[in-house]
């Protein structure tokens, strides 16, 4: 019999698979990788205010603080020409937020710090639960609008000519990258949630002949990824989330075309 | 059935567009200018992407933007993302995006368009192709929706010999079939005999006419803002030797 929090983490494994591949993947093919860092970090920022609010009788899932926050950057990066400065900015915001409200909330600080490096093994069943609603929302928004995240990141003048909303189409593809990143912050935290959902589709892209050869790739080397580092935590004290970054990242250099 | 009256547009203050007023029928007309001149301004106030700030634009009679449709768009291939691997199939298709499932018919008629501009192609990676035959790509793309107006820009940009020949007899097509056709380029000469009107343009329109009256040295001149050599050919047109290329 599997223990529980094997169970949850094998669940988890594959609900960060799913994420790396379809958002992953448009994180690739719309060149914002920058954004993933950036939701990340505004994410630790929305969790620790609402935490700091719990203090005061304000209490709502500190999940809602990091996916608003995660959300502003996106938008913000979406509204600006020049997307990697606003998202940087947004970023120097966010973690300047994060750290005010963790001096303040000083004994729930390890809520925050849980969620910047996260762990596979301490995942709880609502965690799961929210991880897979979040994941079901991203993969039907996906569904309906691939063909138009797809033009909008191939050509966005000829889309807009074409008569798709490039804007609203742009505001809803970032945004739906940044709910993502928080999915993957629950299970391997901020730090750790970039080379997820980064280094798996920018591997699959490098081998990839057909933008579906990109997904499932990309679900492919995650999922390798995230097993093998769950392995080996088991073998040596180690933390899981970082062995599959590790092994996630070095499928990107093995990989990668000179 | 394009009509510009008066048409003021600029970029955070800076000028690009003053007073351009022109008319064009069922007709093949060539934009020509310098770098920064305002030609892929001027067709995006066609297609209504970008809005005049003063004047008006009428497409088909309408605003620009009620008439999207009708308009088959090949931007230039710059502005185009190729860092991952779409496959020849799914750009051409993405001239009938509307539909979230593509029927038989479909297909088949996005493979017809292709072989019409002479590529053989269907799930080859766009990556991967010469210039000339992803320029070819996206020619069709802009074909398959069989519109009522043509709009390409720098469609001849780094393009082999075979693939300009090819999308030339194609636009004669349809010029034959009476579907307006606007061209921005850089280098008119591969298409001055075909073309029944150029467009000079430096942020003003320095001439519109026939290509045998319009195109001279003095307009030339003022387009460029210095002497450009020209070669008058049997037919009696002025071709402009200008080795400027797009930045």
């Amino acid at each position: 019999m599997l223990d529980e929090y094997i169970i949850r983490a094998i669940v988890a494994l594959i609900l960060l698979a799913v994420n790396a591949s379809i958002a992953g993947s448009f994180t690739i093919f719309k060149n914002v990788p920058f954004l993933i860092a950036g939701s990340a970090h505004s994410a630790l920022a929305g969790s620790a205010l609402f935490i700091f609010l719990e203090m005061y009788g304000l209490s709502i899932n500190p999940i809602i603080g990091a996916i608003i926050f995660a959300v502003f950057v996106a938008i913000s990066a979406s509204f600006s020409k020049q997307m990697n400065v606003a998202i940087g900015i947004s970023f120097a915001f966010s973690m300047s937020i994060a750290v005010l409200f963790i001096s303040l909330i000083k004994e729930q600080a390890s809520r925050v710090w849980g969620l910047l490096f996260g762990d596979l093994f301490l995942l709880t069943n609502h965690d799961i639960i929210l991880m897979a609603t979040m994941t079901t929302f991203i993969i039907i928004f996906f569904l309906v609008f691939h063909k138009e995240f797809l033009f909008i990141s191939f050509d966005p003048e000829g889309a807009m000519a074409y008569g798709i909303k490039v804007k609203y189409f742009t505001h809803l593809l970032l945004s739906l990258i940044a709910i993502s990143t928080v999915v993957m912050m629950k299970a391997v935290g901020a730090i750790l949630a970039y080379a997820m959902l980064i280094a798996p589709a920018a591997a699959a892209n490098e081998k990839a002949k057909s933008i579906l050869q990109v997904f499932g790739f990309s679900a492919l080397i995650a999922s390798v990824s995230i097993f093998s580092g769950i392995i080996i935590s088991f073998l040596l004290p180690v933390s899981p989330s970082a062995m599959s970054a590790i092994f996630a990242t070095s499928f990107y250099f093995a990989f990668r075309k000179f | 059935m394009i009509e510009m009256k008066n048409v003021y547009f600029s970029y955070n203050g800076k000028e690009a567009l003053s007073n351009i007023s022109f008319k064009m029928q069922e007709e093949f007309v060539a934009i020509m200018g310098p770098n920064g001149s305002g030609k892929t301004t001027l067709i995006k106030l066609v297609m209504g992407l970008l809005e005049p700030e003063k004047g008006e634009i009428k497409v088909f009679g309408e605003e620009p933007k009620k008439v999207m449709e009708y308009i088959g768009y090949m931007p230039q291939r710059d502005a185009i993302a190729r860092h991952f691997p779409i496959r020849v199939r799914d750009i051409v298709l993405m001239g009938i995006h509307k539909k979230k499932f593509y029927a038989r018919k479909d297909i088949e008629k996005a493979r017809e368009t292709l072989k019409a501009v002479g590529l053989d192609l269907w799930n080859e990676l766009f990556s991967e192709l010469s210039g000339g035959m992803q320029q070819r790509v996206l020619f069709a793309r802009a074909l398959v929706k069989e519109p009522r107006l043509i709009i390409l820009d720098e469609p001849f940009n780094a393009v082999d010999l075979p693939s300009r020949e090819k999308m030339l007899e194609i636009l004669k097509e349809k010029r034959k079939e009476g579907i307006p056709i606007v061209v921005v380029v850089h280098n008119i000469n591969p298409i001055l005999h075909e073309i029944d009107k150029v467009l000079l343009l430096n942020r003003r329109m320095i001439a519109y006419g026939n290509p045998k009256e319009a195109l001279n040295e003095q307009n030339l001149k003022k387009a460029y803002g210095s002497d450009v050599q020209i070669i008058v050919c049997d037919e009696g047109y002025c071709h402009p030797l200008i080795g400027d290329t797009h930045a």
